[in-house]
C-alpha cells in the first residue's frame, strides 16, 4: 500500500527461485560437483591418461600410486587386466551421465505429455494412462528391469529402453495431479472462454505452469537412474565389456575386495559422490522453487 | 532367585544366541561351504556336480574312486569282466540302509533299471541314463551277484560307476519319485538330518554305517558326528567363514584370495588337477574360422601362459590337446603351439583375414575376467576381439545348436571329464554332432577312431586309437586350446585326514578333527 513497495520492479519467480538457490551453500557445492563430473565425463578422450580397454597383465591389480608399488603413471591404480582406473572411471562417468540424461530426457517429455493428456482430457484416455502408471508402479522396479534385459539382451540401447519403459511413469504422474489442478483455474477458464484450442490451452497454458515440479521429479530421478544402471552393468545385464561401467566395475572387483580394495571401492565412491550430489541439488532446487515453501 | 546381574547376562545370552550359533567352538562337526545347493537329492535325477558331491556323502555307489583316482569296490566286494559285453559285481553282506532296511542284489538291479530304463522314474527316464552308455540290463545271477549287460563293449564302465549311488527299493515305494527329491535312503556314512533348501544340508553319522571300501584305509562309520554343506554363493563370504572358523572346508577358492588363507593360522589351501578342459570353441563352420590358418594362428596368438601366472595365479596346467595329464590314453607327444605373435599375424595375412576385423568371445559371467584377458591378447594380432557376456542358461542351448551359433564367433567353455577316459569328453565334443560339439568340429578319421575306440575291449589298443585322435585333433585346432584349472580348497587346519580329489568329491566319512 506503501509507494514505496508499489515502485519495486516486480521479481520474476524463476529469479526469486534461483537467488534462493545461491544461498544454499550444500546444493552450490553438489550442484558444482555435478559440473565437474559432466566435465569429466565429456572431457574423457582428453585427459584419460591411457585407454580404458588397454589390459596388460603384468599391471595386474597395481595399487593407487600413493600406496606401496604403486606408480603415478596410473594414480589410481590398475583393475584386475592391468586396465587404468583413472581413465575407465573417467570413461564410466559417461556411461553413467549418458543413460541418465537420455532416460531422463526421453520419460520426462513422453511422461509429461501423457500426464497432461490424462489430466485435462479426462475420460477414457485418463483411464487408460493411470491404469498403465499404476500397472507399472505394481512392479518392483528392479525385478522389471531385469526381466525385461533378460529378454531382450544386454547393451546400452536397451539399458536405457528398458529404464524409459518404466520412469515415464513418475513424471506422468506429477504432471497428471498438476494438469488436474490446473484445468479449473481462471486462466484456464478464460482461455476457453476466448475459443482457445484444447491443444493451446493444453500446451501453451497449463504446460508451463506445471514445468517446474517436472524439472524437480527429472533431477530426483536421475540419482535413481544412475543406481539403476549400476545395478544392471553390476549383475551382468548391462553395458558389455570391455566398455566401462561403474556398475560393472563394482562387479568386477568383487573378487579381489580384500586384496586390492580400489577395483570395487573407486567406482563405488563414484556412483556415490554423484548420486548424493544430484539429490542434494535437487533438493536444493525444490526448496528454491515450490512456493508453498516460501509464503511468509 | 537370580541377581538383577545374572538376569542381565542371561537376557544378553538370549540376544546373542542366534548369532552365536555358528561360532560356538563344536565338538566333532565339519561344515563345507558350497558355492551351490543341491538341486535335489535324488541321486538319480541330476547332471551337477555339486549335488553329486552332497548327495555322495549320504549314499554309496557300486564302485568308488581313492584319492588317487584309483577305481576300489564299495557296495561291490569284488568285480570281474566275464566278456566284452558283461561284468559281474559281488554284493557285500550286512550292508543296511538309513531307514534300517537290508541292502540286496535287488537294490541294484532297481537302482541301475531306474537309471537306464525309459520312462523308469514315474514315466521320466533318468538324465543320468546317458553316464551308463550302452548298459541295457541288469540282472541278479543270485542274491549276492549281479550281472550287468551291454549291448555293446564298453571299456569305460567301472570308470563310470563311482558317479551313481544306489537308492534303497522299498524306499522309492514308500515315498514314490516326489518324495525321493527330499527324502533319499542310502547306505552312506552319514543320513539326512535336515535340507534346508537354499542354506544348508545337514547330516548326521550313521553309527550302522558298514564301512566303506576296504580298499581305502580307516574303514567304519565315520569319525565325526555331523556334516553340514552351506551354501555360500559369495567367494568372499566363503572365505570370511573360513578364516572365522565358521566353516572347515571350502571349495572354489579363487586363485587371489590363497595368499590370504595360507596366511591365516588356522586354515591351509589345498590345490588337486581339476578334470576340466577348457578351451575356446571356434565356430568352424563360419569364415574366417573355417580356415584351418585362422584357427592355428588363434592358437600362436594367445599367451596362455601369461594368463596363468598372472589370473590364475599358476594354478592350472597348459593343454597342447583336449586331453588331462592325469588322463587314460593321454598323448604326450602332441607339438605345442608356441606362442608366436608374428607368426599370428603371418597366418591371418596368408588366411586373408584383414587386420582391425572384429570378433566376439562369447561367455557367461563367472569367466568374464578370462574372456576379458583372453580378448586383449588376442587384439594384439591386429584384430579387433572382445567379449560379450550371456546368461548361461541363454548361452549354452544357443551354442549347442548349429543353426542359432551360425553367426556367433568364438565360445569360452569347459567340459568336465570325471572318468578321466577320453571316451567322456572326446566324444561329447569332439565327434560329429556330439550334443557338446560346439565347435561344430567333424573330422571322418577322428569319428572313425573314436567309435572304434568305444567297442575295443583291448586296453592297449584303446589307449592307440585315442592317441591318434587326439593328434588330429591338436592339429586340425576346432578350438583355441587353454588348460587344465587345479580345483582349489581353503581346509580348516583341525580338519584330518582328507584331501581333494580329481572328481571334485568332498568326502567326509574318513575326516577326523584335531
Amino acid at each position: 500500500m506503501s509507494a514505496t513497495i508499489a515502485e519495486d520492479a516486480p521479481v520474476s519467480p524463476l529469479r526469486l527461485g534461483l537467488d534462493r538457490f545461491a544461498g544454499n551453500r550444500t546444493a552450490l557445492v553438489a550442484a558444482a560437483l555435478i559440473m565437474l563430473f559432466i566435465l569429466a565425463a565429456l572431457a574423457a578422450p582428453l585427459i584419460a591418461p591411457h585407454d580404458p580397454a588397454d589390459a596388460d597383465l603384468f599391471r595386474r591389480l597395481q595399487p593407487p600410486a600413493w600406496q606401496e608399488g604403486g606408480d603415478w603413471a596410473f594414480p589410481l591404480g590398475c583393475d584386475s587386466l592391468g586396465r587404468d582406473m583413472l581413465s575407465r572411471l573417467l570413461y564410466g562417468a559417461r556411461v553413467s551421465l549418458m543413460v541418465a540424461a537420455l532416460v531422463i530426457g526421453i520419460a520426462a517429455v513422453i511422461g509429461t505429455l501423457a500426464g497432461l493428456a490424462a489430466g485435462y482430457l479426462r475420460g477414457w484416455t485418463d483411464t487408460l494412462i493411470s491404469r498403465l502408471v499404476d500397472t507399472l508402479l505394481g512392479f518392483p522396479y528392479l525385478v522389471f528391469a531385469i526381466g525385461l534385459m533378460a529378454m531382450m539382451g544386454p547393451g546400452l540401447h536397451n539399458i536405457v529402453l528398458v529404464l524409459i519403459y518404466k520412469e515415464w511413469v513418475f513424471s506422468c504422474r506429477v504432471v497428471r495431479g498438476e494438469t488436474l489442478a490446473a484445468r479449473e483455474q481462471d486462466y484456464v477458464e478464460a482461455a476457453r472462454a476466448l475459443g482457445c484450442g484444447t491443444r493451446h490451452i493444453m500446451l501453451r497454458e497449463i504446460l508451463p505452469n506445471v514445468l517446474s515440479p517436472v524439472l524437480v521429479v527429472a533431477t530426483f530421478r536421475m540419482a535413481y537412474v544412475i543406481i539403476m544402471e549400476a545395478s544392471l552393468s553390476f549383475l551382468g545385464l548391462g553395458v558389455q565389456p570391455p566398455t566401462p561401467s561403474w556398475g560393472s566395475m563394482v562387479s568386477d572387483g568383487r573378487e579381489h575386495l580384500v586384496d586390492a580394495w580400489w577395483v570395487s571401492t573407486l567406482p563405488g565412491l563414484a556412483i556415490l559422490a554423484l548420486v548424493l550430489s544430484i539429490n542434494l541439488a535437487s533438493q536444493g532446487l525444490r526448496d528454491a522453487f515450490d512456493p508453498r515453501l516460501h509464503q511468509a | 532367585m537370580p541377581t538383577r546381574r545374572s538376569v542381565l547376562l542371561s537376557s544378553i545370552g538370549v540376544l546373542a544366541a542366534p548369532g552365536l550359533a555358528f561360532a560356538q567352538p563344536r565338538a566333532r562337526e565339519v561344515r563345507v561351504g558350497m558355492a551351490q545347493d543341491a538341486l535335489t537329492l535324488d541321486p538319480a535325477n541330476h547332471r551337477n556336480r555339486e549335488t553329486e558331491t552332497i548327495i555322495r556323502n549320504m549314499m554309496d555307489g557300486v564302485l568308488t574312486r581313492d584319492a588317487d583316482m584309483r577305481i576300489v569296490p564299495e557296495i561291490a566286494e569284488s568285480f570281474r569282466q566275464v566278456d566284452a559285453k558283461t561284468w559281474e559285481f559281488r554284493v557285500r553282506q550286512g550292508i543296511r540302509f538309513h531307514s534300517g532296511d537290508a541292502l540286496t542284489a535287488a537294490d541294484i538291479k532297481f537302482t541301475f533299471d531306474r537309471l537306464v530304463k525309459d520312462g523308469a522314474m514315474g514315466g521320466q527316464t533318468s538324465p543320468r541314463k546317458g553316464l551308463l552308455g550302452p548298459l541295457e540290463d541288469t540282472v541278479m545271477a543270485d542274491d549276492r551277484t549281479v550281472r550287468m549287460v551291454l549291448s555293446d563293449p564298453w571299456p569305460i564302465l567301472p570308470a563310470m560307476l563311482p558317479f551313481q549311488e544306489v537308492v534303497n527299493r522299498r524306499q522309492v515305494e514308500r515315498v514314490g519319485q516326489e518324495g525321493m527329491q527330499t527324502r533319499p535312503d542310502g547306505c552312506g556314512p552319514f543320513k539326512l538330518a535336515e535340507w534346508r533348501r537354499g542354506e544348508a544340508v545337514i547330516m548326521e553319522r550313521f553309527a550302522e554305517y558298514y564301512g566303506g571300501s576296504t580298499e581305502i584305509p580307516v574303514a567304519g562309520p565315520a569319525q565325526i558326528d555331523r556334516a553340514i554343506f552351506r551354501v555360500m554363493p559369495e567367494n568372499s563370504a566363503r572365505i570370511a567363514a573360513l578364516l572365522a572358523g565358521e566353516v572347515d572346508i571350502i571349495s572354489e577358492l579363487p586363485a587371489s584370495a590363497m595368499r590370504q588363507v595360507e596366511a591365516s593360522r588356522n586354515a591351509q589351501v589345498m590345490k588337486v588337477n581339476g578334470t576340466r578342459t577348457f578351451f575356446v570353441s571356434l565356430n568352424n563352420a563360419k569364415a574366417p574360422f573355417n580356415d584351418v590358418r585362422v584357427r592355428r594362428a588363434l592358437n600362436h596368438a594367445l599367451d596362455k601362459a601369461a594368463i596363468i601366472s598372472r589370473i590364475l595365479a599358476g594354478t592350472a596346467t597348459p593343454l597342447r590337446g583336449v586331453m588331462s595329464p592325469d588322463a587314460f590314453a593321454f598323448n604326450p607327444d602332441i607339438p605345442e603351439y608356441a606362442h608366436d605373435l608374428a607368426r599370428a599375424r603371418a597366418l591371418l595375412a596368408e588366411a586373408g583375414v584383414a587386420q582391425g576385423t572384429e570378433m566376439v568371445i562369447d561367455t557367461t559371467a563367472a569367466l568374464k575376467e578370462i574372456a576379458e584377458a583372453i580378448a586383449a591378447l588376442l587384439s594384439r594380432t591386429g584384430l579387433r576381439v572382445r567379449a560379450q557376456i550371456w546368461e548361461g542358461a541363454v548361452l549354452g542351448p544357443m551354442w549347442q545348436n548349429a543353426e542359432r551359433r551360425r553367426e556367433r564367433d568364438m565360445f569360452l567353455t569347459s567340459w568336465g571329464n570325471g572318468a578321466l577316459d577320453p571316451s567322456d569328453i572326446m566324444v561329447p565334443v569332439l565327434r560329429t554332432g556330439g550334443r557338446g560339439n560346439s565347435a561344430g568340429f567333424s573330422n571322418a578319421e577322428v569319428d572313425r577312431l573314436l567309435d572304434a575306440a568305444e567297442t575295443e575291449a583291448d586296453q592297449g589298443r584303446r589307449a592307440d586309437m585315442y592317441k591318434r585322435a587326439q593328434a588330429i585333433v591338436t592339429e586340425q585346432a576346432p578350438w583355441i586350446f587353454l588348460w587344465l584349472p587345479q580345483d582349489i580348497y581353503g581346509v580348516a587346519r583341525r580338519v584330518q585326514n582328507w584331501r581333494p580329489q580329481a572328481d571334485s568329491r568332498i568326502n567326509l566319512h574318513r575326516v577326523r578333527l584335531a
